[in-house]
């Protein structure tokens, strides 16, 4: 890997990372008052005034952009109302939970959604593949917090065998991850179908066969090795979408990541904590997709690091 | 794979029975919306606490008034729900159309007009990729409140990507080609030649698009008003209906059921449709 190639992703990276906070810095301030947005209605004026004061917004505008990217570069959001610490540290203090929440879910997308999307390419056009494909049309139209509230009703309220909401032990993770997992397992099985069945009918699957290779050498070795490059890429959007997911299935859960923790900033006008965790939510963004930027060449070395 | 192969792809029956069901699931949902006071004869804002948590139709307590029950403001969730479809559909329906000109007309400065347009719109998409339509909403609810209008921004504002993105790539590979380079040679203007050569070869390819984003956008209008940064209670909306569902599982499971029941058949029937759309009108999308 060429060091101009890293420089330029890295740049990218940052670039995109800039341009979130940017964007962020501006459409505070295009709101009109940010200290307005963040204090109660029956604040007094001197105390709006002091805030105003303590937050620099009594600068004009591009003194008040270089320290907040000063700020930004140092990791300083300010701090949060509700917490009274550092904004940064308080997302941070989630962000485990988060993570793990996704990861649980890649893995049950990945359990699931393999095998079916396999079989439903290797049992091309049988009910086994039409039952495949409809139950992933039925997986993508449905919204997590239904399906979640769904789990919630079956496993908790009637049947008694796991938790409802919280985070305390692995049993609090199962129906989130389940949940937020079965969304994506639903594209996974389809993406993973469509490429099984292009690489099946490429030249040097036929050549293996008619070489005498035996069934399950072709199927691993060359088709599914083929098939995997192109759901890999789409596994990393996907894992992105998943962190995005997070927010709507941890609300549903009332699990303590970083996702349920922005609802609630918005929900107490606790805007340095919300700016704070924006900005770890698209740091994580970017950073899975450099992961598979440095991924995809090693999987099909036909792709030259030095695009 | 040869045509002669497969001589009938993308063709077949129009109406098979599942285009059959959900054309008749779309057309009820529009009507709905429409003019949902024909349908019901409930209020579906006000309830009387008296007749809360009545169940449905069948169920001990249930009646014929309540044919899905009520919720715990004694509200008609079946009223609801039918008047629910409006937020739904309208904020779907004008996203789809705002976040399709704006992504298309991006995409044809982008791709038409070289270098440094296309650097610019190309560098706004990579930074939208930094920053998911859940935290631009809550970003942008932070910022001008919950509401309708915010849904709609949050939608608008991410939604534009793909149809930029698809425009740009078209119009590169269209622009060398022959009838694009007679329209130049005869002195057609830029505008000109991409309204009258260039968009109408795109439109097929769109409508595919539009009709998987339009789905994609009821579920996330619907995520919103879960989230409470969407239509605003007491308004009904299958979203903040769940929301409050989540409160009383325990006594009442119809209020967390049917409102769910209602998105997936929306959005299930309109992803079938664009399935065919997608067979119809631009094979080429199929197996994405």
């Amino acid at each position: 890997m060429s060091p101009r190639y890293i420089l330029r992703k890295l740049g990218q990276a940052l670039f995109i990372v800039w341009g979130v906070s940017t964007i962020v810095f501006a459409a505070v301030r295009l709101s009109g008052d940010p200290v307005a947005l963040m204090v109660a209605d029956t604040a007094g004026a001197d105390e709006v005034q002091a805030l105003r004061r303590a937050y620099g917004f009594d600068r004009s505008i591009p003194a008040q952009y270089l320290v907040f990217l000063q700020h930004v570069s140092r990791g300083d959001f300010g701090e949060s109302l509700r917490f009274n610490l550092p904004a940064l540290s308080v997302a941070l203090g989630r962000l485990s939970a988060t993570l793990i929440l996704a990861v649980s879910a890649m893995g049950v997308a990945v359990l699931i959604g393999f095998p079916a999307g396999i079989l439903a390419a290797v049992r091309r056009n049988t009910l086994l593949d039409r039952m495949a494909m409809m139950s992933a049309l039925l997986g993508q139209s449905t919204p997590t917090f239904w399906s979640g509230l769904l789990a919630i009703l079956l496993f908790a309220v009637w049947w008694h065998v796991l938790p409802a909401s919280g985070g305390e032990t692995w049993r609090h993770l199962v129906l989130p991850a389940c949940t937020l997992g079965w969304f994506s397992a639903a594209k996974v099985s389809r993406i993973l179908r469509s490429a099984t069945l292009e690489v099946l009918s490429a030249d040097y699957v036929r050549t293996a066969r008619a070489k005498g290779v035996p069934q399950s050498q072709v199927f691993l070795k060359h088709v599914l090795r083929n098939a995997l490059i192109s759901v890999t890429a789409m596994l990393t959007l996907e894992f992105q979408l998943l962190l995005g997911g997070a927010i709507i299935t941890e609300t549903v859960f009332s699990y303590p990541g970083m996702g349920r923790l922005v609802i609630q900033a918005v929900g107490t006008r606790d805007y340095p904590l919300v700016q704070a965790i924006v900005f770890v939510f698209s740091f994580l963004l970017v950073l899975t997709s450099l992961l598979v930027d440095w991924l995809y060449p090693w999987l099909d070395p036909r792709i030259s690091r030095d695009r | 794979m040869t045509p002669a192969e497969f001589p009938h792809a993308g063709r077949g029956r129009l109406w098979t029975p599942g285009i059959l069901t959900a054309s008749v699931v779309l057309l009820v949902v529009s009507v709905w919306a429409i003019a949902p006071h024909l349908i019901t004869g409930a209020n579906p804002v006000r309830g009387r606490l008296m007749e809360n948590f009545r169940p449905l139709l069948g169920f001990p307590g249930g009646s014929i008034s309540h044919p899905l029950g009520t919720d715990g403001l004694g509200r008609d969730v079946f009223a609801r729900i039918v008047y629910g479809a409006r937020p739904s559909l309208l904020v779907g329906c004008i996203s789809v159309i705002l976040a399709g000109l704006l992504g298309v007309i991006a995409g044809m400065l982008a791709g038409y007009f070289g270098r440094s347009w296309d650097l610019i719109l190309m560098g706004i998409a990579d930074i939208q990729l930094g920053f998911p339509f859940l935290l631009m909403a809550i970003t942008l609810a932070a910022i001008i409140g919950p509401g309708l209008h915010t849904a709609i921004l949050a939608l608008v504002l991410t939604g534009w990507v793909p149809y930029a993105r698809l425009t740009r790539a078209e119009l590169l590979s269209m622009r060398e080609q022959q009838f694009v380079q007679a329209a130049q040679a005869t002195g057609g203007s830029p505008l000109h030649i991409m309204v009258r050569h260039i968009l109408p070869n795109l439109i097929p390819t769109l409508i595919v698009v539009a009709t998987f984003s339009f789905a994609q956008m009821i579920i996330l209008e619907s995520a919103l008003s879960f989230l409470g940064l969407g239509m605003q209670p007491p308004q009904p909306s299958w979203g903040s209906m769940l929301s409050d569902a989540r409160n009383y599982l325990t006594t009442a499971w119809w209020t967390g059921v049917f409102p769910g029941v209602a998105i997936v058949a929306t959005v299930l029937s309109v992803n079938v449709i664009g399935e065919r759309l997608r067979e119809v009108l631009d094979p080429r999308l199929r197996g994405l």
